[in-house]
């Protein structure tokens, strides 16, 4: 059954670094297959959550990145990177944060 | 088989005709990091200013000590380039006592290094960052046209810019020093990266990294220029950071906008995407060494920069989640060790502190 995908955003947000400035690039998820959004979803909570620095990291200075969908921002983690229908699109996002 | 005794120098001697590469360097350091370590103190503070005074780790400072020369520590540097791609620490383009590779970013950090390794140790005698010998390894050229440079907990790493707003991480010795601080402050009072603490390590970083800039230019309080990346960050007009007056180290940036780092508590912010506003609200303790340094005058290490030293390694009163007041706490315990209760430097740590609101 066809139906139509409303507009959502995917943000990505890249923070710290030596500057300490905060960048962010985002993609309608409109354009893609409605796939990508269930993928999305899974690793999403159903609340909002306020997002953590890793304690045990002793990286300084480091970018840091965090994904935003429909209002709830998570830290970007290896599962995420590793999900086959959002890494292309999380490498798209990467690059358009380039200067 | 036949037993010889053999000298301890002559060992050394065959230990390195025997191995390769940097293996014969490392058993080198290791030898001086284990004879330096049984000294006590006062034997290292003597070496470490006789080694000041002559202007740096030089053999001849050792003409008016009785410590044997084998004991004199040396930093241990390597440089590798990641290539522009991701793999750490990646080719070996430079160490210890090579000469020169040619490469300017590779030669600047090895430089670089070099007068952070000889900062700490010359005054302070402490032995790279974890005051044991610990190998300063750096990996330039690191991604492609990648704006950054960080410690990552083991070895620094540098960008090359993107070449409009950013240059190279390397164009610095305040940024290299920046980050050789990041491990001596993990080694020390060991802040953690979040809110007030995280502040604070981040504040620490840029004291050391100005300090071991105007040590390296011989510029006291009054003609240090008090910025951080003014290199790095395109244009003559702009830098990254300033600790003489933060807010204003970038104006109206046609990319970044405008420097938002306070100098005051009254406008400390936590910005949780960046573990609280590390890199903000650092301005404030920033601007209290500024103050601090210039109110006392002549070199910054000479006295508010030992404080600071001090109060970065006394865990008892700077622990990992400190607050600015306790670090303040920290300065002015460790002047009044220094320099007395009544003295213009107590005076001065602590009119700072208040001025910023701390």
């Amino acid at each position: 059954m066809a139906f139509k995908i409303k507009q959502m955003k995917l943000k990505l947000i890249q923070t710290g670094g030596f500057a300490g400035k905060s960048k962010y690039a985002e993609e309608d998820l409109s354009l893609h297959p409605a796939q990508l959004q269930q993928e999305l979803e899974q690793h999403f909570p159903m609340s909002i959550v306020q997002p953590t620095a890793n304690k045990a990291s002793q990286s300084r200075d480091a970018f840091e990145y965090f994904l935003e969908y429909k209002g709830i921002r998570v830290a970007l983690t290896d599962d995420m990177k590793a999900n086959p229908f959002i890494e292309d699109l999380l490498e798209r996002l990467k690059d358009q944060l380039h200067y | 088989m036949r037993l010889q005794l053999i000298s301890a120098a002559e060992m050394k001697s065959k230990l390195r005709k025997s191995n390769l590469g940097g293996f014969s360097e490392d058993e080198e350091i290791r030898s001086r990091r284990q004879t330096y370590a049984k000294l006590n103190t006062d034997e290292k503070k003597l070496l470490a200013r006789l080694q000041f005074k002559a202007g740096g780790v030089k053999k001849s400072a050792l003409a008016r000590t009785k410590v044997d020369a084998e004991v004199i520590p040396k930093p241990s540097r390597l440089v590798y380039s990641a290539e522009n791609k991701r793999s750490l620490p990646g080719k070996l383009l430079r160490e210890e006592g090579s000469k020169a590779s040619g490469d300017m970013d590779t030669d600047q950090v090895y430089d670089s290094a070099g007068a952070t390794w000889d900062f700490y140790y010359s005054l302070f005698g402490r032995n790279s960052i974890d005051n044991a010998g610990m190998k300063l390894i750096q990996t330039v050229h690191y991604l492609n046209k990648y704006d950054n440079a960080f410690w990552d907990g083991k070895q620094m790493i540098y960008g090359d810019g993107d070449g409009k707003i950013f240059a190279s991480f390397t164009s610095d010795i305040d940024i290299t020093a920046h980050e050789l601080t990041h491990g001596v402050v993990q080694y020390e009072c060991n802040l953690e990266y979040k809110d007030q603490s995280g502040a604070l390590n981040e504040s620490l970083a840029d004291v050391f990294g100005i300090m071991i800039k105007q040590k390296a230019l011989n510029h006291d309080v009054r003609r240090s220029d008090w910025l951080i990346g003014e290199n790095t960050l395109v244009g003559d007009e702009y830098a990254i950071r300033s600790l003489k007056a933060p807010g204003t180290a970038y104006v109206n940036h046609p990319e970044l906008g405008t420097d938002p780092q306070p100098a005051h508590m009254s406008g400390y912010s936590n910005d949780p995407s960046d573990n609280g506003g590390v890199h903000l609200n650092s301005g404030i303790p920033n601007h209290a060494f500024y103050l601090a340094a210039v109110d006392t005058g002549g070199f910054s290490w000479d006295k508010i920069g030992q404080v600071w030293y001090r109060a970065m390694c006394n865990t008892e009163l700077v622990p990992v989640n400190a607050t600015f007041s306790q670090f303040k706490e920290a300065t002015l315990a460790e002047s009044i060790i220094l320099f007395g209760t009544g003295s213009t430097v107590t005076s001065a740590i602590e009119n700072a502190w208040n001025a910023v609101g701390v």
